[in-house]
């Protein structure tokens, strides 16, 4: 499988970032435009993480498609109260960036987010507020309530392991303001309907109740709630019928 | 500035090979996001010695600043040992790789110009003579070449002799019957002997030969030794027997070693001495 490893300086990120791509290889490249599977790391990650997904290098290879893994770093995929510009650095910046780069398409039914546990707060949020950029969203055992952690955090409760009350802080500022806001994507899910939301779950892990509000809330969201114990052969499970979702929207068949 | 090291699986190979390709932005505060789609970019081909990866270009040199001050993308393929051969020996075929496949494939995934204008091909050592053999090949893709230290002529018109108290010279035996230092048996893996290149596509002489009479357009050529390098003497040889062909060139006989810092040195004057043209954002004569 074909893979880059790239350093390149950011305007938003006030310097250089990394990500990892994965490309289709050779035999499959043509004189096309490709569609993007962008990968948002999870929280207390980096974009290498990608290397460990084999499901999603084999995607990139059977569809031609490219998967793209840019830095989140602990940004949660926003724009800092105190630090870097990091939402409009993944839904502008870097569209426009790999866009120069390789041969990307730029409709936006070709760019959708794909996300695991807390990295899915992020890249629901990015789906959401910038539906002219994505697609939708596929988020696995997404981590989704981010106003609960901020709230949980000012009241000295960890909730989310990487993620301290100070850096909380220098993401969101006012730790009480963030239920309701335009970081609250349950307050964002109200008012826009356009990208899919496609939201896998278990039924027992903590984050099962997280999802089902907010697939109350978007009607039109697909769910994948599976019954039973969460066991990574379960994930693994959930995350290919996704794929095998998608695949099949990527080829108009959906 | 924009690096991508990118792994990917060579058909002419038939195996995973790295490639290094600077991307440059202008300067720092600026990012690809501003470049207009479609824009492609000058782009120089950039070997490296015998024995070394995708990775040494950029591990060694400053040449992603030499790069970023010019606005020209580079590119650094793995050439390892195999001499830029289709190697005489497993029939590797890394020359087909570099020089057929790599064009094809960077073209189609990275912002890269196709035009002669922007093209150069350089290196250093064994890339030298890949350099010099590849602007040989492939005259209409380049418009200039630089040789750093480069061997370029090592395959002798003449027979070659290795008498007693020679064994342990380097140098490309007449047959692979003769005995060689230990240190060379990868160069016996990749051309075989000299009797196995000689007026091979891999005997760049013969190929200058043939291109001059029959008036090809070839690129310029910025060939560099030091005096202090341990092949200079056979080099300046070499750059002699060339001009006497009929090749007009810059002759640069300074000092220095065979080493880094001899590459670093003219890999920034090299990129400073190419006519860049199409360079985005910059004024350019």
């Amino acid at each position: 499988m074909a893979h880059i490893e790239l350093n390149a300086l950011s305007k938003n990120l006030a310097g250089t970032f990394g990500a990892h791509i994965y490309l289709p290889e050779l035999e499959k490249l043509g004189n096309k435009q490709y569609p993007v599977l962008w990968f948002i790391h999870d929280d207390g990650g980096c974009e290498a993480d990608l290397l460990r997904f084999s499901v999603l290098e084999e995607f990139a290879k059977k569809h031609s498609i490219f998967v793209i893994a840019p830095t989140v770093s602990h940004s949660l995929a926003t724009d800092m109260a105190f630090g870097t510009e990091n939402e409009t650095f993944l839904a502008d910046e870097c569209p426009r960036l790999f866009q120069f780069l390789y041969p990307l398409s730029k409709r936006k039914e070709d760019n959708i987010l794909f996300s695991i546990g807390t990295g899915a707060y992020g890249a629901v949020k990015l789906a959401l507020k910038h539906p002219d950029t994505f697609g939708g969203c596929i988020s696995i055992s997404g981590k989704l309530d981010i106003a609960a952690v901020c709230e949980a955090a000012a009241d000295n409760k960890k909730l989310w392991p990487y993620q301290s009350i100070e850096s909380l802080k220098a993401v969101f500022g006012d730790l009480s303001k963030v239920r309701s806001s335009q970081n609250d994507i349950f307050a964002i899910a109200k008012t826009v309907s356009e990208p899919f939301l496609y939201l896998t779950c278990g039924e027992q892990e903590e984050a099962y109740q997280e999802n089902l509000r907010l697939a109350e809330i978007d009607k039109e969201a697909i769910t994948d709630f599976c019954e039973g114990a969460t066991t990574k052969e379960a994930i693994d499970a959930m995350m290919q019928r996704a794929l095998d979702w998608l695949a099949d929207r990527l080829r108009g068949r959906r | 500035m924009a690096l991508n090291k990118i792994t990917y699986f060579s058909e002419a190979l038939q195996m995973r090979m790295g490639v290094s390709v600077i991307i440059p932005e202008s300067n720092w505060g600026s990012s690809l996001s501003d470049r207009p789609v479609g824009y492609r970019y000058p782009t120089l081909w950039l070997l490296s010695g015998g024995g070394y990866d995708y990775t040494d270009w950029v591990r060694y040199s400053a040449i992603e600043l030499f790069a970023s001050k010019a606005g020209i993308a580079v590119v650094m393929p793995s050439a390892f040992y195999s001499g830029y051969m289709d190697t005489i020996h497993g029939d590797y075929k890394y020359w087909t790789q570099i020089s057929e496949e790599l064009p094809t494939f960077l073209r189609s995934i990275l912002p890269l110009s196709e035009t002669k204008e922007d093209n150069f091909v350089a290196g250093f050592s064994m890339g030298g003579y890949g350099a010099f053999k590849w602007a040989m090949q492939n005259p209409e893709m380049f418009t200039s070449c630089g040789v750093f230290s480069g061997p370029i002529g090592f395959i002798s018109k003449e027979k070659v002799v290795f008498g007693p108290g020679h064994e342990n010279d380097i140098g490309l035996r007449e047959t692979e019957e003769e005995p060689t230092p230990f240190f060379f048996h990868t160069m016996v893996a990749s051309f075989g002997s000299m009797s196995a290149v000689r007026n091979t596509i891999n005997d760049n002489i013969y190929q200058l030969e043939k291109n001059l009479k029959n008036k090809t357009e070839l690129p310029q050529f910025y060939i560099a030794t030091g005096v202090e390098d341990a092949i200079a003497e056979q080099n300046y040889k070499n750059a002699d027997v060339m001009h006497q062909m009929g090749l007009e060139f810059d002759d640069i006989r300074d000092h220095g070693r065979h080493d880094w810092d001899y590459c670093n040195l003219h890999v920034e004057k090299f990129i400073k001495w190419i006519p860049l043209k199409n360079v985005f954002g910059m004024e350019v004569e």
